[in-house]
């Protein structure tokens, strides 16, 4: 009844993490995104199982977006004391911070719209869809979140790069 | 900064991330805990709309008209041995406006088919249209309801609610009955065949042969006998050809009220997959040796309605020689249980089927000397020779190939000795 679940789930589940941590900006949020998106996919799984990448894209960025409706104006706790990953102080790390702090900085469908093209590498059309807007649209959400992301990147990667010389 | 550094920065953020090795596990009993909850969302994401709710946007105007989208259900006339029974009829809309309450709709429902199961009174298969929107995010339009109506003692009775979707499929048979033993499947035109029980080769691989309905017989619909039991449903159907999107499943209508009527929606203590690492490193999460889901292994046209009464076993491990190796249990529609072992490469070997009430539902013993793999829900320890008792962390364990006893001490405490084969 569920052809092909299991193996979407298998294949694709770290890629969409990765793209709910970036939404999220939170490590347990995503995963908690995550397991809602593949629980409503797995209900629906045989009318979907066609097309399950662009169903998972979707859901994640609308329950990401109504999740950050939800928190309102409250400020986001920092990443720190969410993430359970071992902390160390590579230059790895600090872009990492830097990316999810200047992410979140970010309105929704513009971090939405960034990390789609550039994490997932999509074509405008499929952002387009996955948003449910015009190619236009994401024209201009991209490029106005990307001038903020490197405008907040720009010191630490000259910083790492700088390092590493 | 180019574009390729943003992607580079993107992927340096998120390289360390894995999801955890029981998220598929999670999400498969969350999704049929969903699945039971299924009718009340439907339900609910109907009064929605009907409240004027934002739940989609209409394709065009405010009645929800534009061009209608064309669907047998609802264009084709009447079929059955009751299609001029006009007084059934009447019964049948009657049941349907009343169960649908103040759900918006367009037009007068529409009886697909009205006509008497065998050794069952009349059923009929209603479908009526809706106002058409946007409904999911691929873009698929919801236009229509479908659902079977059923005749009871207390009269009829809508069996079934499905939203009905553009480049989708709806459930084509139902299981009527109080004892669920009476098959009806409703011709949607992709040849639908009917597997009366499932089979398994000398390989432990699921064989079932699927024979073609004759829907002359009953002018659209065949019925079939299915055996009577309270947990499972031993029958399967396929699709003779896949619709557009490659799909040949066969989706049972009042499943979802069978699962909450036998199942009670959500697995009992105790029957998740347990996963255990054994010996050697760390597996990944999409581990090619794990059987689940893989073509062969699993039923993919039938029905569950229960969990499965134990829990699953995958353990893993390195033999001391260098060999990986997966023993695995998997537990299929007819709750016979599979004792799998993969060594060396991961293509498996049948080992039997184990009972699962056993107290040692799973026990290997490795070639060349290599150990005896054990799993059990409860606390073990093991001995050689008679000698002393060695404890055993967990409920899993490689154990050496001297070992030919094992102690398991149950939750309620009883303990009990099994000799090692």
């Amino acid at each position: 009844m569920r052809d092909g679940f299991d193996d979407f789930v298998r294949s694709r589940s770290t890629g969409l993490l990765r793209i709910a941590y970036l939404l999220t900006g939170d490590r347990h949020s995503a995963e908690d995104l995550v397991q809602e998106v593949l629980e409503q996919m797995y209900v629906k799984w045989r009318r979907i199982h066609s097309m399950p990448e662009a169903y998972a894209r979707r859901a994640l960025v609308n329950r990401a977006a109504n999740r950050w409706r939800r928190r309102g104006r409250r400020p986001e706790a920092p990443l720190g004391s969410h993430d359970v990953a071992a902390p160390d102080h590579s230059e790895h790390v600090v872009v990492r911070d830097t990316v999810v702090e200047a992410l979140r900085a970010l309105p929704p469908r513009q971090r939405a719209a960034v990390v789609l093209r550039y994490l997932e590498d999509l074509p405008v059309a499929e952002v387009a869809r996955a948003l449910d807007c015009s190619e236009g649209n994401v024209k201009s959400s991209v490029s106005r979140g990307l001038t903020r992301l490197r405008a907040a990147l720009d010191p630490v990667t000259t910083t790492t790069e700088r390092g590493r010389a | 900064m180019t574009d390729t550094d943003i992607r580079t920065a993107l992927e340096q953020a998120t390289g360390d991330l894995r999801t955890p090795p029981d998220l598929l596990d999670r999400v498969r009993a969350g999704g049929r805990r969903r699945v039971v909850r299924r009718r009340t969302v439907l339900a609910a994401g109907l009064a929605t709309i009907a409240a004027g709710g934002t739940a989609g946007a209409l394709i065009s105007g405010g009645d929800g008209g534009g061009t209608p989208v064309a669907s047998p259900l609802l264009d084709h006339p009447t079929r059955g041995d009751l299609k001029r029974d006009t007084a059934f009829l009447d019964d049948v809309r009657t049941a349907w406006r009343h169960h649908l309450g103040g759900l918006p709709v367009r037009g007068e429902p529409h009886v697909a088919w009205a006509g008497l199961a065998p050794l069952y009174a009349g059923i009929a298969v209603v479908a009526q249209r809706t106002p058409q929107r946007v409904s999911s995010p691929i873009g698929q339009i919801s236009y229509g309801l479908t659902g079977f109506v059923e005749q009871t003692r207390d009269g009829l009775r809508v069996m079934s609610l499905e939203e009905m979707l553009t480049g989708a499929t709806n459930s084509a048979a139902v299981l009527l009955g109080p004892d669920h033993n009476v098959l009806m499947v409703l011709d949607d035109g992709r040849g639908i065949g009917y597997s009366p029980a499932l089979a398994y080769t000398e390989q432990g691989r699921i064989s079932r042969t699927f024979t073609p309905f004759d829907f002359r017989l009953h002018d659209g619909v065949a019925f079939g006998a299915t055996p009577q039991s309270q947990t499972l449903v031993r029958v399967a159907l396929r699709a003779g050809r896949p619709d557009s999107r490659g799909d040949r499943s066969v989706g049972l209508a009042n499943l979802s009220q069978l699962v909450a009527d036998t199942g009670r929606g959500a697995p009992p203590a105790g029957t998740a997959r347990r996963a255990r690492l054994l010996a050697g490193p760390a597996f990944e999460a999409d581990d090619k040796w794990d059987l689940s889901g893989r073509d062969g292994y699993d039923d993919p046209y039938g029905y569950r309605i229960t969990p499965p009464p134990a829990g699953t076993w995958i353990l893993r491990g390195t033999t001391a020689d260098g060999r990986r190796f997966v023993v695995q249990t998997l537990t299929s529609t007819d709750d016979r249980v599979r004792l799998f072992l993969s060594l060396g490469t991961p293509e498996p070997v049948l080992r039997g089927f184990p009972d699962p009430a056993a107290p040692l539902p799973v026990q290997v013993r490795l070639p060349d000397g290599q150990g005896v793999v054990v799993a059990a829900p409860g606390r073990l320890r093991y001995r050689v020779a008679g000698r002393t008792w060695l404890p055993i962390s967990g409920d899993a364990a490689l154990l050496p190939a001297a070992a030919d006893e094992v102690e398991v001490t149950t939750a309620r405490g009883q303990a009990v000795r099994v000799r090692l084969a």
